[in-house]
């Protein structure tokens, strides 16, 4: 029996080890035979890399499924990295850059109207986790190319090593030059790249090398980490983190600083650094506070009922970090400029040594941007003032909007409870004096 | 037929009708009965279906038609030949609105105070109620009802015609029945055991919302639903057999019976506070100024009882101390009250805008204290 049993055993292992041989040496045979000819640029480049000399195959990444690859269902995801690089994987995916795809999306799970098969937008079945694709036209009503090209190319981010690495290169000067950040952080919503290039760090780097400019690399993958969130002291959307999270990324950024710079120097930099972010998110609060108190007056052309729906609102105002700029009103769409390029270029301008960012990109632009939504504002009222009015209609048509208008106002806490009482109080004995 | 010999036909059913009604007696019993006088008024389909204008000089009802007494002379006359499902006087008795049943659907008529058509449309689904907010403004509440394999979809719908004009719909209410629920208690209660009522302000409308959930018993919550604002607030939750709730005389209260048939009152916006009134009964009216309350023909003098009607009969009061009491097919006239009306005499201006503070009331714009302040304000000019 004993016998019996040991030479089964010893089949089935000899078996599955000849199988799994003969898969990797032969599919890996018939790979470089086909792709040298048919992408041989991705050959060579495996080939020459720490993979190709490490014998890492075609299928350990792609799998061995070719039609599946074919058909784009066998894309190498952080996860398939990750197998072989897990602290890289873990510091990754716990970073910003592994929150990429969520970033400006929100999900549609409390939406009325949401079909369920949205969640397969942005994860596997069953599964928290994102997939590597965004489907931007869900939201922004993009065209699919666009969403691609326009979205998916940063986004992706999350799910894909190849974002920064390139598919097949392993040379790590791909990654250690600063101009592989600059494919996503760039342009008018976050030009950090040209910030540093322009920055003194920047102009030393590129005249004095890296060991006298530091580059993104340098502060922000401080001694090869992954973490791109380190040291960070807010969101994206430039909303401060807690109290106690701030302590300890201020005191990772200065471990950085200070690597070149006196701890005096480095402190005093990033306090001003500071003081510039909240004074420029009071000028955005400022004009948010214009645009809701339009809307509560019905003063937007159009309203938000009087357009299509926010995909995840749907028919109200929307004015934090899911703000759209497309079926808006005008005075959204200069308030969307305010927030998500003029403040971006001011913070991160300051916190990037940048002062033409920093003031003229940034603040000039954000003070201009109140002045044109508080002009647009007026205009707007005075519009409004204008209008023909029904004489029966009028008290009470004016009184019930004064009344909305206090509601909305005292529901966001733009006015304290006592005061809004007394307002109210006030409205209510003019609407009952009056003829 | 002959001009002469159809008018012999026509004096001889009325004098048969006289007749029939001549000899109808409405029992009332109670220890003050003696200044209680009741005279039938005329017969009366067995759906006791009637409507008193405001001031209470005229009634519609049905019987074998639709037909309009004087209640002051007695003089009927006849504005339909068939029966309608549901009937109601536009606010100053001008216009009287009635709905005529039809295969799968409804035609309202309007008619002026002379018999005269003045207006009609047709409403789809099972009419539980005819309301009129303005002269021109008439309300219209239908349960539609459509049969699946696993249940039936029902919908209450709020109709609003303005007469002249399409008429809007709102749904009020959609949910699935299940089977067990149509084998236990049929399609009839569906379309509603607590009718709609309209507030005696004329801008809030009391109707319930039929419930059943799959794991408890079947039962109705009643609501409150401003139509100014389209805000709704629920008061309770009764038992299927719970068939009373009305307003309170001034429009701020519900009074209803809950399951167990006690009477209860609660303020529709400011508070739950539920008060016991003490009394029971399933079916209830009230007098205008709220002194009178007649619970399955109990009839309470701030809350004492004073005489007994017949239990399934369908009374309104109506002004000047008087009651309609539609019984075993017969329509009465009770005098001998002591006048109760309305005491909220209020002038157009003073009306628009008490049912505009109510309105805000509604949609949370102020608070129950500041309105009640308000009104006491608007009410002291």
């Amino acid at each position: 029996m004993n016998i019996a049993l040991t030479i089964v055993l010893i089949l089935v292992t000899s078996a599955t080890f000849c199988f799994a041989q003969t898969g990797t040496a032969l599919g890996m045979a018939d790979c470089i035979g086909c792709h040298s000819l048919k992408t041989p640029a991705a050959v060579r480049q495996w080939q020459e890399s720490a993979h190709g000399k490490a014998r890492v195959g075609c299928a350990d990444c792609h799998g061995n499924d070719h039609s599946a690859i074919e058909k784009g269902e066998q894309r190498v995801s952080t996860k398939t990295c990750g197998k072989c690089h897990p602290k890289a994987y873990e510091t990754h995916t716990a970073s910003r850059h592994g929150m990429g795809l969520h970033s400006g999306w929100g999900c549609t799970r409390n939406l009325g109207n949401r079909d369920s098969r949205e969640c397969a937008f942005c994860h596997e079945k069953g599964s928290a986790k994102p997939l590597s694709t965004v489907h931007c036209a869900r939201f922004l009503k993009q065209t699919s190319e666009m969403g691609e090209i326009g979205c998916n190319r940063c986004h992706q981010v999350e799910s894909s090593c190849a974002s920064c690495h390139t598919a097949h290169i392993t040379d790590l000067r791909v990654v250690r030059d600063p101009n592989v950040c600059a494919v996503c952080h760039m342009g008018p919503d976050h030009p950090q790249w040209e910030m540093w290039q322009t920055s003194r760090h920047g102009t030393l780097f590129s005249s004095a090398g890296e060991r006298v400019g530091p580059s993104c690399q340098t502060c922000h993958l401080y001694g090869g980490s992954h973490d791109v969130s380190r040291g960070i002291t807010m969101s994206s959307g430039m909303v401060s983190y807690p109290g106690d999270k701030v302590v300890k990324a201020r005191a990772e950024m200065l471990t950085v600083c200070n690597s070149c710079h006196t701890p005096a120097l480095a402190r005093r930099e990033l306090d001003r650094n500071d003081a510039v972010h909240l004074q420029s998110v009071s000028l955005v609060k400022q004009a948010e506070q214009v645009v809701a108190g339009l809307a509560d007056e019905k003063l937007l052309d159009p309203m938000p009922d009087q357009r299509p729906p926010h995909p995840l609102s749907g028919a109200t105002l929307v004015l934090d970090s899911q703000m759209l700029y497309e079926d808006t009103s005008h005075i959204e769409r200069l308030f969307f400029k305010m927030k998500k390029y003029d403040l971006a270029k001011a913070v991160k301008g300051a916190y990037h040594q940048n002062p033409a960012y920093t003031h003229w990109y940034g603040n000039a632009e954000l003070k201009m941007g109140l002045v044109d939504i508080t002009s647009e504002a007026r205009r707007l009222r005075d519009m409004k003032k204008n209008a023909p009015i029904s004489a029966v209609a009028g008290s009470r048509n004016k009184t019930q909007n004064d009344l909305e208008h206090l509601q909305k106002k005292a529901g966001r806490g733009a006015i304290p409870p006592e005061e809004a009482e007394k307002e109210r109080k006030q409205l209510i004995d003019n609407y009952l004096r009056s003829q | 037929m002959t001009h002469r010999s159809f008018l012999y036909i026509r004096y001889t059913l009325i004098v048969a009708v006289l007749f029939l009604t001549a000899c109808s007696h409405l029992p009332i019993k109670g220890q003050s009965v003696t200044s209680l006088s009741s005279v039938p008024l005329s017969r009366i389909d067995s759906s006791h279906l009637y409507a008193a204008d405001r001031s209470g000089s005229k009634v519609a009802f049905a019987d074998n038609g639709l037909a309009v007494v004087n209640i002051l002379t007695g003089k009927r006359q006849a504005f339909a030949d068939t029966s309608p499902v549901a009937v109601g006087w536009s606010p100053t008795g001008a216009l009287l609105a009635a709905a005529f049943p039809m295969q799968q659907s409804n035609r309202v008529k309007v008619f002026d105070s002379q018999g005269l058509l003045v207006a009609e449309r047709e409403i789809p689904g099972r009419i539980s109620g005819i309301f009129w907010r303005s002269p021109q403004e008439l309300y219209v509440i239908t349960a539609e009802l459509t049969s699946y394999r696993f249940g039936i979809s029902y919908r209450l719908n709020l109709y609003c015609w303005q007469i002249g004009t399409d008429a809007t719909v709102t749904i009020l209410h959609e949910t699935t029945i299940m089977p067990s629920f149509q084998e236990k208690y049929g399609t009839e209660l569906l379309q509603g055991i607590i009718r709609p009522v309209l507030s005696p302000l004329g801008d809030e409308l009391l109707y319930s919302k039929l419930m059943n959930p799959p794991a408890f018993s079947p039962y109705r919550k009643l609501i409150v639903r401003n139509l100014l604002r389209s805000t709704e607030q629920e008061i309770a939750s009764v038992g299927l057999a719970a068939a009373g709730a009305m307003f309170s005389y001034d429009s701020e209260d519900v009074i209803y019976s809950d399951t167990t048939g006690d009477i209860l009152q609660r303020k529709i916006w400011g508070g739950d506070t539920v008060h016991k009134l003490g009394l029971s009964g399933m079916m209830l009216a009230g007098s205008g100024g709220g002194h009178y309350l007649l619970t399955d023909g109990h009839l309470n003098l701030d809350g004492l009882l004073i005489a007994t009607l017949p239990n399934r009969s369908e009374s309104t009061f109506i002004p000047h101390g008087r009651l309609l009491v539609a019984w075993d097919k017969i329509l009465y006239l009770v005098q001998g009250l002591e006048p109760d009306d309305a005491d909220l005499e209020l002038t157009p201006q003073q009306l628009d805008k008490l049912t505009n503070i109510r309105s805000w009331r509604a949609d949370g714009l102020i608070t129950p204290d500041e309105y009640s302040e308000s009104r006491k304000k608007l009410l002291q000019k």
